[in-house]
C-alpha cells in the first residue's frame, strides 16, 4: 500500500466538514478539553504565543510543565520503533507534542490528534518555532476520529498515556479532578473497557496491514500501587488493585462518581490488543515510567542491564530513609528477582 | 530481537542508548534529534574510524549510519568484547590492568601530531579482555591540541576520584603512592613530558575548564559527566604535591 499523500488527507478533510485555521483541521462540534492546565489559565497563555516562542510562554506561565512538554528525554520511548523515516505516522491524543515534534524528525509526516484546541495552539506554535512543516493538526476528539479509507490509513499509531483517559468524560481540568469529588461524572456511559476496546478497533482500522500500534500505559500493579501510591488519574489509593466492580464502589464513596480510568496487566493488555485484532504483540517495561524511561526492555529480558535510580538527596531523614528504602527494594525485585510483573509501566508494539 | 534502553538522555546529553540483541548478534544503537546529540554521534564516527585506524582493523567498520536526515541520526555500534573495571578501582589492585591501558594508549596514539582527545577516558569506557583492550564511547573526539597523555592523566584522576568517595584515612596515602608507580611506569615507556608531573591534576582540570566547549552543554548541565571537577582545591594542592614528591623523591 502507498505512503499516504497529504493532499489526499488534506482534500478528505475538507470533504468531511473539518473547518481549516491554518495548519489546524477542526472537526464538527469539536468541544472536548483534557489538560494540566485550567482553561482561564490556557486563555492567557495562548494569548501570549503571536510574539513570543512556545518555550518562551510555558517558562513564563507554567515552568513545571516545561520538561513534559520540551524534554528530549520524553522521546527515547520511539527508538523502540526504528522508523525508516518514509512512514505516516498518526498520533492520537497528541497534546502538546511531546512526541509529535519528535516523531516530525523521524518520519515523513504526522497527524496529530487533539480533542484540547488550547493545545494545539501551542503545538502549532512549537511548530512554527522549530520550522517543522511535516506536520498536520487535527482538532478532534479521539473517540470520534473516522474510519480512514484505505489510502489515507496510517504505518504507525501512537497511543501515549491516553486509553486510560478515553472513557472519561471529556471536560477534565486535571487539578480540578484528580482527587476531588462529584467532578467529571456523566450519565449512560458504556463500561470503560468496552470504550477502550472500540477505540483500539477503530485504531487498528486505521492502520496498513504491516502497521504498527505503540501504545504505552502505566501498569495496573505497579509495586508502588500496593505500597500505597495514589492512582495518578484520579488520586485513589489501591483502586487499580481491586477488581472494577470494587473499585467503582470506592471512587463513587470517596469521589461521588464512577471508577473509569482503566489500567490493566500485562496480560490483561495483551488480551485487549489481540482481541482488537492485532495478531502480534511485543511488550516493553518501562522503569520508571513511559514519560521519562530511564530503561526499557522487552518484558521476557532479563533485566542484566537493569539500574534504580539513584535516591535524589532528601532534606529530611524520613524522605531519605523512603527514598533509599525505593532504591533497595527496586534493586531486589527488579534485578536481583526481576518480578517484571510489578514494572511501573508498559509500552506495547503492536503489529497488524 | 531483544531491545533494551539503557541510557536516555544521561548527563544533559541529548543521546539514546540501546542495546539490541538477537541469537548471534549484539549491537548498540545511539541516536539523537538535537542539533548538540547529532554533533556528538558525528563526532563518534569521527573518534570509531580514527581508533580503528590507528589499531590497523582495516576496512572493518564499527560503525554503520542507519539513519540520517538533518535533525535525525541513528548510528548502529559494534558490541566489542570485554568487561569493564569499577569506577573506584584499586590502582593496587588493578595495577596489571591499568599498565595495560597505558601500553594501549601508547599504541594508539603513538606519535601522532594531530593531537586527538577522546574527551570522556573513563575506566566506564574501556572494555578489558585477557588478551586485549577497547576504548568506547567516542563522542567527544576532537582533534584540539590537548597535550599528549591527556586523556590518560583524565582516566587516572577521576578512577582516584571515585576511589576517595568510599576511602578514609591511610588507604588514600596507598593508593596515591600505587598512582605515583603507573606514573613513573607511564613516564619510563611512553613519550609523555616529565613537565606533565608538575602538577598533573591541576593541569588536567585547567585544560577542561578552559576549553569547556570540546564538551558542549553536558557539562553546563552537570560537572558531574567529568568528575575531576568536582575535586575541591585543597585535594588538588594535596594530590599533586604528593605525587610530585613521590616521581622526585623514588
Amino acid at each position: 500500500m502507498k505512503t499516504m499523500n497529504m493532499q489526499d488527507l488534506h482534500q478528505y478533510l475538507s470533504k468531511y466538514g473539518y473547518t481549516r485555521d491554518g495548519e489546524i483541521y477542526v472537526s464538527v462540534g469539536s468541544k472536548g478539553y483534557w489538560s494540566n492546565i485550567d482553561r482561564d489559565d490556557n486563555k492567557k497563555l495562548i494569548s501570549q504565543l503571536q510574539n513570543r516562542s512556545a518555550k518562551e510562554v510555558i517558562q513564563n506561565n507554567n515552568p513545571e510543565l516545561y520538561d513534559v512538554i520540551f524534554s528530549p528525554r520524553r522521546e527515547a520511548g520511539l527508538e523502540l520503533l526504528e522508523l525508516s523515516g518514509d512512514e505516516t505516522v498518526i498520533d492520537i491524543g497528541c497534546m502538546w507534542g511531546a512526541l509529535t515534534v519528535p516523531l516530525s524528525k523521524r518520519a515523513r509526516h504526522v497527524i496529530g490528534v487533539e480533542q484540547t484546541r488550547e493545545s494545539l495552539e501551542l503545538l502549532r506554535a512549537r511548530l512554527r518555532d522549530e520550522d517543522i512543516t511535516n506536520v498536520t493538526l487535527i482538532n478532534q476528539d479521539a473517540k470520534s476520529f473516522p474510519a480512514l479509507p484505505d489510502h489515507l490509513k496510517a504505518d504507525v499509531i501512537i497511543v501515549n498515556g491516553v486509553l486510560e483517559w478515553l472513557p472519561e468524560v471529556d471536560q477534565v481540568e486535571l487539578k480540578r479532578y484528580i482527587g476531588k469529588r462529584n467532578v467529571g461524572h456523566e450519565e449512560n456511559l458504556s463500561s470503560p473497557g468496552d470504550m477502550q476496546k472500540e477505540f483500539l478497533k477503530l485504531v487498528f482500522s486505521n492502520l496498513k496491514v504491516g502497521g504498527r500500534l505503540y501504545l504505552a500505559i502505566e501498569n495496573r500493579y505497579d509495586y508502588k500501587m500496593f505500597l500505597g501510591l495514589a492512582d495518578p488519574h484520579n488520586g485513589l489509593l489501591f483502586t487499580t488493585l481491586l477488581p472494577r466492580g470494587l473499585a467503582n464502589l470506592v471512587s463513587q464513596l470517596r469521589l461521588g462518581r464512577p471508577y473509569r480510568n482503566w489500567i490493566y496487566s500485562r496480560t490483561e493488555l495483551e488480551k485487549i490488543l489481540k482481541e482488537t485484532g492485532f495478531p502480534s504483540v511485543s511488550t516493553y517495561v518501562a522503569y520508571p515510567d513511559y514519560r521519562f524511561p530511564e530503561y526499557i526492555e522487552n518484558y521476557e529480558g532479563r533485566s542484566t542491564e537493569f539500574r534504580p535510580s539513584k535516591p535524589i538527596p532528601a532534606k529530611t531523614v524520613v524522605k531519605k530513609i523512603k527514598r533509599r528504602f525505593q532504591y533497595f527494594f527496586e534493586y531486589l525485585i527488579f534485578k536481583f528477582m526481576n518480578l517484571r510483573f510489578f514494572f511501573p509501566s508498559f509500552i506495547t508494539i503492536s503489529k497488524k | 530481537m531483544n531491545k533494551c534502553l539503557l541510557r536516555n538522555c544521561v548527563h544533559g546529553s541529548e543521546i539514546y542508548l540501546s542495546k539490541w540483541s538477537c541469537a548471534d548478534e549484539v549491537f548498540y544503537i545511539k541516536s539523537s534529534s538535537s542539533s548538540s546529540g547529532i554533533a556528538d554521534l558525528h563526532n563518534e564516527i569521527k573518534g570509531y574510524e580514527w581508533y580503528f585506524r590507528a589499531r590497523n582493523f582495516g576496512d572493518g567498520k564499527p560503525i554503520k549510519v542507519t539513519k540520517v536526515r538533518a535533525d535525525y541520526l541513528r548510528l548502529q555500534i559494534k558490541a566489542f568484547p570485554g568487561e569493564k573495571l569499577p569506577l573506584d578501582a584499586s590502582f593496587i589492585t588493578y595495577k596489571n590492568i591499568f599498565e595495560r591501558i597505558i601500553d594501549h594508549y601508547n599504541i594508539i596514539w603513538g606519535d601522532s601530531e594531530d593531537r586527538p582527545m577522546h574527551g570522556d577516558l573513563s575506566l566506564d569506557n574501556v572494555l578489558v579482555t585477557p588478551d586485549d583492550l577497547f576504548i568506547i564511547d567516542w563522542e567527544h573526539f576532537q582533534y584540539c591540541g590537548a597535550a599528549w597523555g591527556f586523556d590518560l592523566l583524565y582516566l587516572f584522576f577521576e578512577t582516584l576520584w571515585f576511589n576517595m568517595r568510599g576511602f578514609a584515612g591511610g588507604k588514600l596515602e596507598n593508593e596515591l603512592a600505587a598512582l605515583s608507580n603507573l606514573f613513573r611506569y607511564l613516564l619510563n615507556v611512553t613519550r609523555i613530558s616529565d613537565k606533565s608531573f608538575f602538577t598533573p591534576l591541576a593541569d588536567t582540570i585547567a585544560f577542561i575548564k578552559s576549553n569547556r566547549e570540546f564538551w558542549g552543554p553536558q557539562l553546563e548541565f552537570s560537572d558531574y559527566k567529568l568528575p575531576v571537577l568536582k575535586y575541591s582545591d585543597e585535594e588538588v594542592l594535596f594530590i599533586d604535591r604528593v605525587l610530585r614528591s613521590r616521581l622526585i623523591n623514588d
